[in-house]
């Protein structure tokens, strides 16, 4: 009976309670980079946002003079 | 005897005040317990000021008096809970890392992310309609104008232009 009451303090120590990183870290770490990516994907590509890019290798010219 | 003595003479009111206090036990103020020498579970200090558990229940003080005699008649068990009463946690568990980083990230990336909905909204409901010099044809025009002109032909845009193929350098 006194082993058993040993053993019980002895998990009671060294088992500690899994933190909120433990238990939802993964989770948050893959939601916030999807979240990321999805909306930014969109703010690069389909936001019609003028980004100033370089012509370089980009632009085909064309002719201006009339 | 000298002390009535004095009594008599001086009157009883000249015994101070915290001397009667003190006669009574209320002369010491009780000790704070952040004045006493605490427990830390640090890497540098690996033998702290005083053990981790100050009030030992019957059982850990029968193990304490039984430390007193040779110790090679303690058990495994009997040796780690002395330890455990000593110390907190063990240098492995001190050090121990943690997954507190996935958290940190996963917040940066949810903010920063949060940054692209600013723009969206920005873009929808703020900015008027980008200048017409930034469609398709203009810039190709504006693009062989500046490079008729030979704009930075050193190292910038017609430097990059191969003028005999008619193409952009590879």
């Amino acid at each position: 009976a006194r082993g058993i009451q040993h053993t019980a303090v002895r998990q009671a120590h060294r088992k500690h309670e899994p933190t909120f990183h433990d238990k939802y870290g993964t989770t948050v770490l893959l939601g916030g980079v999807a979240m990321f990516s999805a909306v930014w994907s969109y703010v690069l590509t389909q936001l019609k946002i003028e980004w100033g890019f370089s012509p370089i290798g980009r632009i085909t010219p064309s002719e201006w003079k009339e | 005897m000298l002390a009535s003595r004095v009594f008599s003479l001086v009157g009883r009111r000249s015994i101070s005040t915290s001397l009667c206090l003190r006669a009574h036990g209320h002369g010491v103020v009780k000790a704070e317990d952040y004045t006493l020498p605490a427990y830390v579970d640090r890497r540098d200090v690996p033998l702290p000021e005083v053990a981790f558990v100050r009030d030992l229940s019957a059982q850990q003080q029968a193990l304490k008096e039984k430390e007193k005699a040779s110790w090679s008649a303690l058990s495994v068990d009997e040796k780690v809970e002395l330890y455990r009463i000593k110390f907190n946690e063990t240098y492995a568990e001190m050090n121990k890392g943690t997954n507190e980083w996935k958290t940190i990230l996963g917040g940066v990336f949810f903010f920063l992310g949060f940054t692209g909905i600013i723009l969206i909204w920005q873009k929808h409901f703020m900015y008027g309609p980008i200048p017409h010099t930034f469609s398709e044809d203009w810039l190709s025009a504006q693009t062989k104008r500046m490079l008729d002109m030979r704009v930075n032909p050193v190292e910038g845009i017609s430097a990059q232009w191969d003028f005999d193929k008619n193409e952009w350098k590879k």
